[in-house]
């Protein structure tokens, strides 16, 4: 005892000296709250790992969208399929064009001249001496027959029995074509056609005069580049004429006199005695060839990008203006695209911290004790906020770097290193994805999301009281819940903002509303969660228990909530609008009736459109008839004003359309792009000074006239084209009685009339509308057609309502038939027999059949978004629950004591977990219907003004994802009660 | 005799108003001076504890003074009174003392750190040292005993120049033999220039004090040097 009590004066060591500057002393406070933070998120590093999850998503979408981007412009894929295009011998590959051309490195673009092409002679005149040149390609259009079985195609015609074809086509049967008597298909195309290597194959050009090669199947054959072969087959040069308006790299325009089937070759494969340069490039240009040369695609001049058009030393001169003369409006656009991107960034942001911020309260409950002891060591309020905020510094941080992470290894798996590289471009792999240092900047998004969910939970952390958070107590004083006014106001200044956004037409200032009105919604939310918590009243034991808990805990309860309420809206509102889209899409773009065939008969600039609109009509009624003798047709004609000129290309075109008026010009002075009304005015229309829009929403550059109306030659084949939903008797009467059916909903006016306008172009250019005239019109919501009104010839008569219109074959025309002929096994189908025999017949026709499934786009969008919405309830009701077990851990125990099954822990976790995600998604559905009704008509993108509501969404949205959540809390959390330590 | 490190002058503390209202600390008056160790007795709910977090300035009284190296608490802001936690006054609690995710020296550092000092390693492996527990500087808390915690908790409380260590019950959770060695570790760092307040509810353990104050409801109902054997406590109550 003596010897312990007998002491030596121990030499005190001075005491450390403090940081000279506040600075200094603030950084090494950080630091000690950094250290106790990193290492508390370490030792958690299970439970931290959800939270850095959620900051870790944004950020990962984010970069691997920007790396993405990167690594598809570094990968070039055009450079590869230039290459592969080449083989494994040739130096380079030329197409002819018309004379000067100019193009880019990697022959995407090019622009031609006009003039003859360059013939063979020309091209080894420009060469470097010694070159070899060997035809391969050019294409011809053709219908492939074998047996009963054909089908339209084109042939590549390449000699590639040269060896300079070498490594241009993989044989995957049989052999490549040695004579002029042989063929070879892709896979595809010999099974369509049911044929076997040695059969004999007709083809005829579809182009042209008609030239019928037989020719034998020998080989099953791929081109390693899509590049190489425009067509499905392969044939020595010679074996059919060349269309020049073809060529590997896609049609290059050519004038009339180019427009004669040739024998010459508009392709060739070159070996040069050395290598091709840019310079010889462009001086083959001149010649008006395209040129993809091996030397400048494997080490492209620094001086050109490789995909854009290229002159002898840099890209072909923008029309740049100066600086100081900027374009103001496109100023504006960039700075809008700013505020925009900051929109969504704040709109993250906070979604993020809602969903984070629980899990910050939770944490800051498991770190009481720890904070007790930093305050009983005299740390003041600040050191204990900055404590809770430096977690989520750490936290923000590691959820930064682990997106930066997850986004770019998910570009290079998903990229290259996968066998099938779902994002490889076009094909090709990306390899590495680069990685720039500006993805910082992103991972700060993560940074200032956990930061911010971190805010409350540090201030309370200041504010609480050190001797109870020794204690253990329940500690945390809870932010007094004031009557929601603050809210109430945010939320009307969010809906005010949105009014004025959408008379405005500006989306920052919606996005700005939509923020507003979210912070208001915050605001209000604990005030909701006490007010709800009152009801728990009525409900069992457990419930109760969980409601009243929730609002005792209503923060997290309530910022929980609003992360459920913020998707809840975000999927109430998107299907509305989406359901109100593909209710005009659906009335619009369905396929024809189920058992039609629709022939749209192109009468273009190609040659075959000079027989004239009557002839090709004819010879589309022909093949008809032959295909399916005796079948129902209905025929629509193109109609155009009385004056103006019929011929293709002639300068005085007219048109004519359905339209409504564009309500006055809006406060700013703009005109609205979208959204306008289409609700006519029932006092009737003034004539000029009143701008018109089409109806379908598209409005055209020309005189402002939208959708076509076409001409219906027999009112009683109506039923035809309209299918089974349509009351067709009613809408056939009104076309007899010279009436319009509309297809295009909304547009009739108060008097159920549909206004057409007619333009014609002046021969100087200049458009000229004319007065709106009324048609007395029924709306028809069914069929689908390539129109928005139709007439009949009543109508056009003299004295009817479109007296002023007539026929134009040369416009268009359209020849619905319902096929007598049924499908047969052992032949091609009804609508490849009619496409067959409308190329033989040099008709320049689309064949669609009717009836044909489309898969329901809207379904899709619903499913995607009723499933994030639920799993972002899940993830809140799930979080919340867990900090609920956590924090109401002693009642439990208490319960347990007092006789409770064990099943209360459970029902307990599900009525929690419940609670959130229903009151979350019930404010998020009211949020969501009322933007909805704000904004779907602006976003809209038919004009249409009918919202249509997903009840089935709301409903799964109000009842569902609820239930879910319980069930999913209910199975998730075990019955079993752990005592509790309790300390004092 | 030296000037009182910690005087408690005539304080009472109330929690709560009204019907909840519970009287902690009533009139209560102590003053402990360097190189004192001063016990603090009594039952459970007594106002022991309430006592040593008014002494440190983590409560304040209702009303009385409290005066620490002769500023009065009452005075000084929450700032100010977390900055006389780290400069004069240090607690010792029960259990569960130090912060899990620090090191031992780290946890002695800390006051240090948080009042902006640098270099405070070597400083804090020193007040280690004099606890006796150098070798484990570099340990979590869960890598060492119950006595070793304490032991760095006492170094804690009284790292830099901080001269009065408030005890709650430091011996508590720990076996006799190695509450006895903690206490003497107490007493030693006392003797060499500190005050400290010590409670306690074993009689053995006053044994250690200079003095010994029985609290019952709030109120002071004894003081007595402690000259007495454990058996003449019963008379004194
Ligand atoms: N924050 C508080 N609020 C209300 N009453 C308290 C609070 N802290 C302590 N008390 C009460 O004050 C009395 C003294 O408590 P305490 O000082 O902890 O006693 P001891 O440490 O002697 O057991 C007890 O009755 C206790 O319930
Ligand atoms: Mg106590």
């Amino acid at each position: 005892m003596t010897a312990v009590l007998e002491r030596v004066e121990p030499a005190t060591p001075p005491l450390p000296p403090r940081h000279p500057s506040r600075l200094a002393r603030w950084w090494s406070s950080w630091r000690v709250a950094i250290r106790l933070a990193r290492r508390d998120a370490w030792r958690g590093r299970g439970r931290a790992l959800l939270v850095l999850l959620l900051i870790a998503l944004p950020v990962s979408v984010v970069v691997a969208e920007i790396s993405y981007s990167l690594a598809s412009s570094k990968a070039r894929a055009s450079v590869s399929q230039a290459l592969l295009s080449l083989g494994t011998v040739a130096d380079a590959r030329i197409m002819t064009a018309p004379a000067s051309a100019s193009q880019s490195i990697d022959t995407t673009s090019a622009s031609t001249g006009s003039g003859p092409r360059a013939t063979r002679a020309d091209l080894l005149a420009a060469l470097p001496a010694g070159s070899t040149v060997v035809d391969a390609g050019g294409s011809a259009p053709v219908v492939i027959e074998a047996g009963r079985w054909g089908i339209t195609s084109a042939v590549a015609l390449s000699d590639v029995r040269d060896p300079l074809d070498a490594g241009r086509w993989r044989v995957l049967d049989g052999r490549l074509p040695a004579s002029p008597s042989e063929v070879a298909l892709r896979g595809d195309e010999i099974h369509r056609l049911q044929a076997h290597l040695g059969d004999t194959l007709t083809l005829t050009t579809t182009s042209g005069a008609v030239h019928v090669a037989r020719l034998t199947l020998v080989g099953e054959v791929e081109p390693f580049s899509p590049w190489i072969a425009y067509g499905d087959a392969v044939a020595l040069p010679g074996v059919l004429p060349v269309d020049p308006t073809t060529t590997a790299y896609g049609p290059v325009a050519v004038d009339a006199e180019q427009q004669k089937l040739t024998l010459a070759p508009s392709e060739f494969l070159v070996r040069t005695s050395r290598p091709l340069t840019w310079a010889d490039v462009r001086a083959l240009n001149a010649l008006g060839a395209v040129v993809a040369s091996r030397s400048v695609l494997e080490s492209p001049p620094a001086f050109c990008p490789v995909d854009v058009v290229c002159l002898d030393d840099g890209p072909v001169p923008q029309p740049r203006a100066d600086p100081a003369f900027e374009d103001p409006q496109a100023l504006e656009a960039a700075a809008r695209e700013a505020a925009l991107v900051a929109v969504v960034v704040v709109l993250v942001v906070l979604q993020v911290a809602l969903l984070a911020g629980p899990a910050f309260a939770v944490q800051l409950r498991r770190r009481q004790r720890e904070l007790g002891l930093v305050g009983a060591s005299g740390g003041t309020s600040a050191d204990l906020r900055r404590a809770v905020l430096a977690s989520g510094v750490v936290l923000g941080v590691a959820g930064g770097l682990l997106g930066i992470a997850i986004g770019w290894l998910g570009v290079l798996v998903l990229g290259g290193m996968l066998p099938w590289a779902p994002l490889a471009d076009n094909g090709v792999r990306l390899g590495v994805p680069p990685l720039p240092w500006y993805v910082l900047g992103v991972a700060l998004i993560g940074v200032i999301a956990a930061v911010v969910a971190s805010l409350v939970p540090a201030v309370l952390a200041g504010r609480g009281d050190v001797v109870d958070a020794l204690r253990g107590r329940r500690p945390l004083p809870a932010l007094r819940t004031r009557t929601p006014v603050v809210g109430l106001l945010l939320g009307a200044a969010g809906v005010g903002l949105l009014l004025y956004g959408r008379a405005k037409l500006d989306t920052v200032i919606l996005g700005v509303g939509i923020i507003v009105g979210e912070l208001g919604l915050v605001l209000i939310m604990p005030w909701l969660v006490v007010q709800t918590g009152r009801l728990g009243r009525w409900l069992p034991l457990s419930s109760r228990m969980a409601v009243r808990d929730s609002g005792r805990h209503r923060l997290r309860t309530a910022a929980a909530a609003c992360a459920v309420a913020a998707a809840a809206a975000a999927a109430v509102a998107t299907s509305t609008w989406a359901a109100s889209e593909s209710y005009v899409t659906d009335s619009t773009d369905v396929p024809y009736p189920p058992g039609t065939i629709a022939v749209q008969v192109f009468v273009d600039g190609t040659p075959e459109s000079q027989a004239g609109a009557a002839t090709l009509t004819a010879r589309t009624t022909g093949v008809l008839e032959s295909v399916a003798p005796g079948s129902p047709t209905a025929v629509l004609v193109g109609l155009t004003p009385k004056g103006a000129s019929t011929t293709p290309g002639s300068m005085n075109q007219g048109s004519v359309g359905c339209v409504v008026p564009v309500p006055a010009m809006l406060p700013d002075g703009s005109t609205p792009q979208r959204g306008v009304s289409a609700v006519a005015p029932a006092g009737g229309y003034a004539g000029d000074g009143v701008e018109w829009q089409g109806c379908s929403g598209r409005s055209s550059a020309d005189g402002g006239l939208g959708g076509e109306v076409m001409l219906l030659r027999d009112p009683a084949s109506l039923g035809l084209l309209l299918g089974p939903i349509a009351d067709v008797t009613a809408a056939t009467s009104v076309l007899e009685d010279g009436g319009a059916v509309v297809l295009q909903p909304g547009s009739l006016d108060a008097a159920g009339k549909v206004v057409l306008q007619s333009g014609t172009i002046r021969d100087d250019g200049t458009p000229v509308a004319g007065p709106p005239f009324r048609v007395p019109a029924a709306e028809v919501l069914a069929g689908a057609l390539p129109a928005s009104v139709i007439l009949g010839p009543k109508a056009l008569a003299p004295g009817g309502a479109a007296a002023s219109l007539r026929a134009d074959d040369a416009n268009q025309v359209v020849v619905v038939v319902a096929p007598s002929t049924a499908d047969r096994p052992d032949r091609p189908t009804v609508a490849d027999q009619i496409t067959i025999g409308l190329a033989k017949a040099r008709v320049n026709a689309g064949v669609q059949a009717g009836g044909s499934v489309r898969p329901d786009s809207a379904a899709v969008q619903l499913a995607v978004i009723g499933a994030a919405t639920l799993l972002l309830a899940l993830l809140a009701g799930l979080m919340v629950t867990a900090l609920a077990l956590a924090d109401g851990r002693s009642d439990i125990t208490t319960l347990a004591a007092v006789g409770a099954e064990p099943r209360v822990r459970r029902r307990i976790a599900a009525s929690s977990a419940g609670f959130v995600a229903a009151l979350g998604c019930a404010t998020g559905a009211v949020s969501g219907l009322i933007l909805a009704w704000l904004l779907n008509p602006m976003f809209n993108r038919f004009g249409s003004q009918t919202t249509v509501i997903h009840w089935w969404l709301v409903a799964f949205v109000l009842l569902g994802v609820p239930l879910v959540t319980a069930g999913a809390a209910w199975l998730t959390t075990r019955s079993r009660i752990t005592l509790t330590r309790r300390r004092d | 005799m030296t000037a009182p490190v910690l005087e408690l002058d005539d304080v009472t503390r109330i929690h709560g108003s009204g019907a909840t209202a519970v009287h902690a600390l009533r009139g209560v008056s102590l003053t402990v001076a360097a190189g004192e160790l001063v016990a603090v007795m009594g039952p459970s709910g007594s106002g022991k504890s309430t006592l040593l977090n008014v002494a440190g300035g983590l409560d304040t009284v209702s009303a009385g003074a409290v005066r620490v190296e002769g500023t009065d608490l009452a005075s000084l802001s929450r700032a100010a009174l977390a900055a006389v936690r780290r400069r004069s006054a240090g607690y010792v609690f029960q259990d569960l003392n130090l912060i899990p995710t620090l090191t031992a020296v780290e946890n002695v550092a800390l006051p240090l750190e948080l009042d902006g000092r640098r270099r405070v390693r070597s400083y804090a492996l020193a007040a280690l040292e004099e606890v006796g527990v150098a070798d484990l500087a570099d340990r979590y808390p869960d890598e060492m005993s119950g006595g070793q915690q304490q032991r760095v908790a006492i170094a804690r409380a009284l790292v830099g120049e901080r001269r009065l260590v408030l005890a709650d019950e430091p011996t508590g959770a720990l076996d006799s033999e190695t509450g006895e060695a903690v206490l003497a570790l107490l007493r030693r760092r006392v003797d060499q220039g500190c005050a400290g307040v010590l409670v306690t509810h074993e009689s053995r353990h006053a044994a250690w004090a200079d003095r010994v104050v029985y609290l019952r409801d709030g109120c002071i109902v004894d003081s007595t040097a402690y000259d007495v054997s454990p058996g003449s406590l019963e008379t004194v109550r």
